[in-house]
């Protein structure tokens, strides 16, 4: 009924602004690449007569509105790798004149010669702490023994790891379980293979990723430091391909190809050696064992709806760790997405995305013979979104949606009697949200709104109503930005694990238990962008985060009737620098990060294990011709939090009861521990190199990547072990190939 | 220009953040300060348990409590028989506080000790030092603690207790003192008897009394003196007495179930393995002297030197199963069987009777319990019941010629325990039901509960001894005394 | 332009590599902590008390400290109602066996046995004056329902062995161990020996690993039959002459815990996952002061005696008079 609402007001709303509109049309289209019609996502659309343009979207949509009618112009669309193309257009007055763009790669050969520009950022697009990456980007970063998103994006500024074995990142100060991972819109609940050491995404099926550390605008929410959304490929819809390539620990494939008025892609990975595996965890043997499926169909034709585009996607994937031994437990968890969405352009500038979507996450730890805890955790979220956007003539737009989502948590865990307690529940959280985007000067952009909770997920009552966003960029020159954000976020599901853990293998899922009010956190960011040539580009970004009742694992827990959360706080700020240089056939980029990270419980003061002081991170990519290039990156951290042992004694166990105390001594050694991180490890710093050469033969391409780890073999510290104050350090140097072969 | 503010922005930044170091907590500093006071605390008697605020410390008086705070402390002491002493001590830290309790300078903490008897006039010794007082008499100012009390009365037992005098208390001792002028009873209770459960009762010829018990050995009794024989103490085999006899040396024989001792003057002999069983029921000595021993499997003959066993196998004996044995004025032998009546052994030939030839009047049964002949020469049997045979408990007479069932007036006798003959030549018959004295059967002198002071109906065996008082050995209840002139 | 930030890098990585050799020390230090052990049992009057202190290594073996850490000469009292006890401490040499190559010190008594349903008190004054104090609950003695228990194996109405039990305490848990006992003859020399029952054996290659119950919060347990047949077998296992092996009875033993230790058994008894790492570990504790736990628990027996035919079907000797069948 709502939605019924909204949409018929948003109707007569766009009906009334269209009327007003002037001799002007509207041009609108999609720019594609001209072989694998994949979406070309922050490519440039130019109308060079009138020095005016936009970038695609994620989805390679663009609109630029106000082109006087009936006239002709030069349209310039350029993308890095492409051969930039001109073509005349005209619009229709008072009209949404399409035009679908399919661009050429340019040839390995061109490469060398051919620079082409990043694209053109639009001087006052509000677009603070929010990261765009796409394949190339990807691709072009050392490969590691996979190559990972979720690794690449840790040599961001204000992304933070705690060690080359997890792929877990920490944003800002915030929590691991603060990050939002949308893949096509689906939230992934746990987003990690094998021990946390991958994630589930197979970066052959990524499109491209937008990914905002923070200050993000009201049309996403649900999480408090950061979003990660990941589109997808739609696959060709020229001609079938496939594509096959092999790791060190998994084997993939990716098969596409066009079906009538759509494609599709279907990709699937399969670890099938854990060798690696062991250079990760200390030598230990993990009998992991993991796959991810992903298959997405596109639908769009004229005959059916005009300017809709239809498609449905799939995300499976799964991790099984399985002993033989009895004594050891095994462990299960899966997650299964699955989305149906609706892109429509009318024939106003109005656009709107219907999706609905279901995501499940199972995790199973199952005990054996062994004294670990039976845990079952189960998330079910049905999501329906509806979004809309219409764009004025001035370049401003309204964006208003819906949200609707069915959460169902069931957390099976053994309580200190050893009988299983459900901590789930079940919940609908029903958001409406509406923003406007001030954009007709090109000196000021300004993104204002609000999320509204109509139904909240959790049920305690001091659940906030109101999330206000606010988001602007001032750009006085046109070399100069000054941007900031600011706005309150609400998270309402929380995880069961423990942040001490520098290795754990899934966070099972709750909704935010009734007697906590959900976490909320306030970002204040602000920053700037120098951009003095085309080749270098500066950016400062200062950001000041704080997070009210943070739920934190009650370590006091005794008593079954204690509650396993308490409330705390959070606090981080920092300061990030980067440097991006593109002179040519050379990609540099340098960042420095300064960051304070802090959590409070009961007025006591701690650093959480993320809290890195310095980051410096320098990436620079070779393209050396003839199909060869060469990447390296150096990565330093100043050293993590850990807490120091303060000595042993003798603790009394319970194994041998029965065995009398001059038989058997009932005590061993236990550590006793120093206050909470107040030690620090050594810094860390790591460097890595990547060649890598293409072959493209008439029928078949072919990627080479050679990697080496830790060229220096640095022994950077992982932790310290708890029992022994033994030393483990993290990947020793390690060279890894990867072979990808492409029909 | 860019440059400078490129600079100068980045300067600024560090400049900013530089100073922004917040302070964690970095845990609390413990500072820790012990006070040592001391007490130390004595009492007369030592021994006091030193409680602290009401908490035993498990030490007891002269110690002492260490490292107490500075302040006032409540101590207890405690001690058994005292009252309990409360007080508050002050503490400074570094120094100890003594403290000294007399538990004697306290009047409260003695006792009392009222003293009364029946009769009065009773002599009161206490821890066996005379008094010089009598009853009624009260005591004061006992210190606490175990007394032996006695009360003593002419011709009346002693009463004789153990008494916990408490501070503060007074404690009431109240004795009936038993008049021992006429009758008296020793049981379990009120002297050194170690079982109430008689099976014998026979004196020697220093007129000492010799009881077989059922379950706690030989007691021998003489004057005020008694002696405790069992197979803890002695060497005798078992605690279980079956049958004594005195033979003519002032040795007593003792049958047990598991053996056969005799009490001598150079001490305990067994004679067990010399018995073609260890299951001893009859003892007795003939006319001349000669033992003879009535076991499970046979008839074992003693004279002092060797032995000669008697079975059916080997001469006329009816039964093998011995339960009773007499001898006549012509030294015959009578021996009580299990079951097969009486045979008679006049040193040479075999003579049996049992129910197909003694042609008595009632089915009395060949079980013969007990056997003994009188200054006539007659032989009296006592005969066992056995209800599955239909046979009657009862007692038959042997005058010579015939044999005859015997009821005696007054009193039931279907459950004899013991025929025998006194030294005055009177016959005794002891039964369940009480004892009969005769010389003439048809004129008996019955002792039962309801006629004399006899402790039990239940009466094994009677005898009179050297000073003619008489002996009433009974199954329950100790034995019974009567002296001479009272029967 | 390139090349100067090629240097810089270069530099850079030169002059971490050579000056950042740093070798960081784990540990921090420590003040003297004070660790008191004390598990109380119910069923006797014999107790033993451990006081140590903390202590520290060289190297990353905790075992390897040869210093008695535990303090000596301190005064410890328990307290049940007006029943006290001061222990004594005594030294013996590391019990056979353990991983401490130190030798261990133990207060005890063999006087001291706490009421059931009552509360017990603890005070260890070190001789600095320092005082670490407690007190816990005595839980009630467990009732075994004979009535519904098995009282011989095998039982003549089910494959399952059953034992059940009744408890006053709310929320008890329970540890429970089901044992044969019997003789194995070395050499004409009567040897004793017991063998625990496990819930059932895990195959694992070759090998059947023993999956022993843990404890539990339920107040009945049961047994297969089949998995006494299992531990009947392993007795004699890869012995040919089974008849050395005189069987007695079978045993089930039920220690119920007091609240503490059952708090303290889940802080304790759990693994972690042997693949997730934490530096931090959840202490708990009942000690004023210190370190360490006051726990009681009360111990229970059950017996339950095997038929000759059951031990003779596996080729042993009965030790104990046969089960009348009527029973």
């Amino acid at each position: 009924m709502i939605f019924r609402k909204v949409l018929v007001l948003l109707l007569i709303f766009s009906a009334v602004v269209l009327s007003q509109s002037q001799e002007t049309g509207t041009l609108r289209g999609f720019v594609t690449d001209s072989t694998t019609s994949e979406a070309l996502a922050y490519g440039n659309v130019f109308i060079k007569e009138l020095n005016k343009g936009a970038s695609t979207d994620a989805r390679g949509y663009f609109l630029i509105p106000s082109i006087p009618a009936e006239k002709s112009f030069s349209l310039v669309v350029s993308y890095v790798g492409y051969k930039t193309r001109t073509t005349t257009i005209s619009v229709a007055k008072n009209k949404v004149t399409q035009y679908n763009i399919k661009l050429i790669p340019s040839s390995i050969e061109l490469q060398t010669i051919e620079k082409i520009g990043e694209r053109i950022a639009e001087r006052n697009e509000t677009d603070i702490s929010l990261q765009r990456i796409i394949t190339r980007d990807l691709e072009a970063l050392p490969q590691g023994v996979e190559t990972d998103i979720f690794r690449s994006l840790q040599y961001l500024p204000g992304v933070q790891s705690t060690g080359d074995v997890s792929a877990r990142f920490y944003v800002r100060g915030g929590a691991s379980n603060q990050n939002l991972v949308l893949v096509d819109g689906v939230t992934v609940y746990n987003p990690f293979h094998a021990l946390g050491l991958f994630s589930v995404i197979d970066p052959d099926m990524i499109n491209n990723v937008e990914f905002y550390k923070g200050g993000f605008s009201a049309d996403l929410g649900g999480r408090l430091s950061s979003v990660m959304k990941i589109i997808t490929k739609d696959g060709n819809k020229n001609r079938f391909g496939a594509k096959a390539s092999l790791s060190y620990l998994t084997g993939k494939f990716l098969l596409e190809g066009p079906i009538p008025d759509g494609s599709f892609i279907l990709t699937g990975r399969k670890s099938y050696s854990n060798s690696i595996l062991k250079k990760f965890l200390n030598d230990q043997t993990v009998p992991a064992d993991f796959y991810d499926f992903s298959f997405k169909g596109n639908y769009a034709s004229e005959d059916f709806i005009p300017g809709g585009k239809f498609s449905v996607n799939g995300f499976f994937s799964g991790d099984n760790i399985l002993n033989n031994d009895p004594r050891i437990e095994d462990f299960k968890w899966f997650n299964n997405l699955f989305g149906f969405k609706w892109f429509q352009v009318g024939d106003s500038p109005l656009f709107y995305e219907l999706s609905a979507s279901i995501s499940t996450f199972k995790g199973e730890v199952i005990p054996k013979l062994s004294n670990v805890r039976e845990t079952f955790n189960k998330v079910e979220d049905i999501s329906l979104n509806m979004d809309f956007t219409y764009m004025f003539d001035s370049k401003d737009e309204i964006g208003v949606g819906f949200h609707i989502k069915q959460i169902k948590t069931d957390l099976y865990v053994e309580n200190s009697r050893s009988i299983p307690v459900n901590l789930g529940t079940s919940a609908a959280n029903i958001s409406l949200y509406a923003k406007y985007k001030f954009l007709q000067f090109d000196f000021l952009g300004v993104d204002i709104g609000t999320r509204l909770n109509l139904a909240t997920l959790s049920s305690n009552k001091s659940t906030k109503f109101l999330e206000p966003r606010l988001n602007f960029t001032i750009s006085p020159f046109e070399w100069l930005a000054f941007k900031g954000a600011a706005g309150i976020y609400q998270q309402e599901l929380t995880t069961v694990s423990d942040e001490n853990e520098v290795i754990n293998l899934f966070e099972p899922w709750i909704i935010s238990p009734s007697y906590l009010i959900p976490a909320t956190a306030n970002h204040y960011i602000l920053g700037t962008e120098i951009t003095p040539w085309n080749f270098l580009k500066l950016s400062v970004e200062g950001y000041y985060k704080n997070v009210k009742n943070l739920p934190l694992l009650n370590e006091e827990k005794v008593l079954p009737s204690d509650n396993d959360f308490v409330a705390g706080e959070g606090e981080s700020y920092g300061v990030e620098f980067m440097l991006k240089l593109n002179p040519g056939l050379i990609n540099f980029t340098g960042s420095y990060t300064y960051a304070h990270a802090y959590k409070e419980l009961e007025s006591l003061l701690y650093y959480p294990r993320y809290d890195i002081r310095h980051t410096v991170s320098l990436s620079l990519e070779v393209n050396i011709g003839s199909g060869w290039s060469a990447s390296s990156v150096w990565v330093y951290n100043s050293g993590l939090p850990f807490t120091q042992i303060m000595g042993y004694y003798d603790r009394y166990y319970f194994e041998n009861i029965f065995t009398p105390w001059d038989q058997l001594d009932p005590r061993q050694p236990f550590a006793i521990l120093g206050i909470q991180n107040l030690g620090r490890l050594p810094d860390y710093h790591r460097l890595d190199l990547t060649l890598s050469k293409k072959f493209d033969f008439d029928f078949v391409k072919v990627d080479m990547d050679f990697s080496i780890i830790n060229v220096y073999d640095r022994q950077n510290i992982f932790y310290f072990k708890r029992d022994t104050g033994e030393r483990v350090n993290m990947l020793p140097f390690l060279p890894t190939a990867t072979l990808k072969v492409e029909l | 220009m860019k440059k400078i503010l490129l600079l100068f922005i980045t300067i600024l930044a560090l400049a900013v953040l530089n100073s922004c170091d917040k302070e964690v907590y970095t845990g609390v500093t413990e500072t820790e300060y012990f006070q040592n006071g001391k007490i130390f605390l004595r009492s007369n008697p030592t021994g006091a348990k030193i409680y602290l605020n009401n908490k035993n410390m498990g030490i007891a008086t002269p110690d002492s409590l260490i490292w107490l705070t500075t302040g006032s402390h409540k101590i207890t002491l405690k001690i058994s028989n005292f009252k309990d002493t409360t007080f508050y001590l002050n503490v400074i830290d570094g120094q100890t506080t003594n403290d000294y309790v007399d538990y004697y300078q306290n009047p409260g903490h003695f006792g009392k000790l009222e003293c009364t008897s029946i009769p009065d006039n009773a002599e009161i010794i206490i821890n066996d030092s005379a008094t010089t007082r009598t009853t009624p008499y009260t005591f004061t100012y006992l210190r606490p603690g175990y007394y032996n009390v006695r009360m003593k009365y002419p011709i009346h037992r002693d009463f004789v207790a153990d008494v916990l005098i408490s501070g503060g208390v007074t404690k009431k001792l109240n004795a009936v003192l038993d008049d021992t002028s006429k009758w008296i009873t020793y049981n379990k209770d009120n002297s050194p008897l170690t079982s109430n459960y008689v099976t014998q009762i026979l004196y020697d010829d220093n007129n000492a009394v010799w009881i077989g018990t059922k379950d706690k050995g030989v007691v021998k009794f003489q004057g005020n003196t008694w002696q405790i024989f069992n197979s803890s103490n002695s060497i005798i085999p078992s605690s279980s007495i079956n049958a004594m006899v005195l033979d003519n040396n002032n040795n007593v024989w003792v049958g047990f179930g598991s053996g056969l001792v005799a009490f001598t003057n150079s001490g305990i002999i067994d004679y067990s393995t010399m018995l073609p069983s260890k299951n001893v029921f009859a003892l007795h000595v003939d006319r001349v002297g000669n033992l003879w021993v009535g076991t499970e499997k046979g008839l074992a003959k003693f004279d002092g030197i060797s032995w000669t066993n008697y079975n059916t196998s080997n001469s006329g004996l009816g039964g093998n199963y011995v339960l009773s044995i007499s001898s006549d004025a012509n030294n015959q032998l009578w021996i009580g069987t299990s079951s097969f009546g009486i045979s008679v052994f006049d040193g040479s030939s075999w003579q049996k009777w049992n129910m197909s030839n003694m042609n008595l009047s009632s089915n009395l049964g060949n079980s013969i319990k007990s056997i003994a002949i009188d200054q006539f020469g007659n032989v009296w049997a006592a005969h066992l019941e056995n209800i599955k045979q239909g046979e009657l408990g009862g007692m038959s007479m042997f005058d010579g010629q015939s044999w005859q069932s015997i009821k005696i007036q007054g009193i039931s006798i279907t459950r004899i325990e013991s025929i025998s003959r006194d030294r005055f030549d009177y016959m005794w018959v002891c039964t369940k039901n009480g004892a009969a004295r005769f010389q003439d059967y048809t004129n008996p002198t019955l002792f039962v509960t309801q006629n004399s002071e006899i402790a039990s109906n239940h009466i094994v065996y009677a005898m009179i001894d050297l000073s003619e008082d008489i002996y009433f050995g009974t199954f329950g209840a100790g034995f019974s005394r009567v002296k001479k002139g009272n029967y | 332009m390139r090349y100067w930030i090629a240097k810089i890098i270069l530099l850079a990585i030169i002059f971490l590599t050579l000056s950042c050799d740093e070798n960081l020390d784990p540990f921090g230090d420590s003040a003297d902590r004070y660790v008191l052990n004390a598990i109380i049992r119910g069923d006797t009057t014999f107790q033993t008390v451990t006081l140590t202190k903390n202590y520290s290594v060289e190297n990353f073996d905790p075992y390897s400290s040869t210093e008695d850490p535990a303090i000596k000469n301190a005064v410890i009292r328990i307290w049940n109602g007006d029943k006290i006890a001061i222990l004594k401490d005594t030294t013996i040499d590391p019990p056979e066996g353990s991983q401490y190559n130190r030798p261990y010190t133990v207060f005890y008594t063999n006087n001291f046995q706490p009421d059931p349903n009552s509360q017990v008190e603890i005070e260890a004054i070190l001789p600095n004056g320092k005082r670490l104090t407690s007190q816990a609950d005595v839980p009630a003695q467990i009732k075994i329902y004979t009535s519904q228990s098995s009282d011989r194996i095998p039982p003549t109405d089910a494959d399952e062995i059953k034992i059940a039990w009744m408890s006053d305490q709310t929320d008890p848990m329970f540890i429970i161990r089901v044992a044969i006992y019997y003789f194995k003859l070395v050499d004409g020399v009567r040897q004793r020996n017991v063998l625990t029952i496990p819930i059932n054996y895990v195959k694992y290659g070759e090998e059947y690993i023993p999956n022993y119950p843990k404890p539990l919060s339920k107040d009945i347990y049961f047994l297969d039959m089949s998995t006494v047949d299992q531990a009947m077998e392993l007795i004699s296992k890869d012995d040919p002459d089974k008849s050395n092996y005189i069987i007695l009875s079978c045993i089930a033993e039920v220690l119920s815990l007091n609240e503490e230790l059952s708090f303290y058994y889940n802080a304790t008894s759990r693994d972690r996952d042997i693949y997730s790492v934490k530096l931090d570990e959840t202490d708990f504790s009942n000690i004023e002061n210190g370190y360490g736990l006051f726990g009681v628990y009360m111990r229970t027996y059950h017996v339950m005696r095997f038929t000759h035919e059951y031990i003779r079907s596996f080729g042993y000797e009965p030790g104990l008079t046969d089960v009348t069948i009527n029973n």
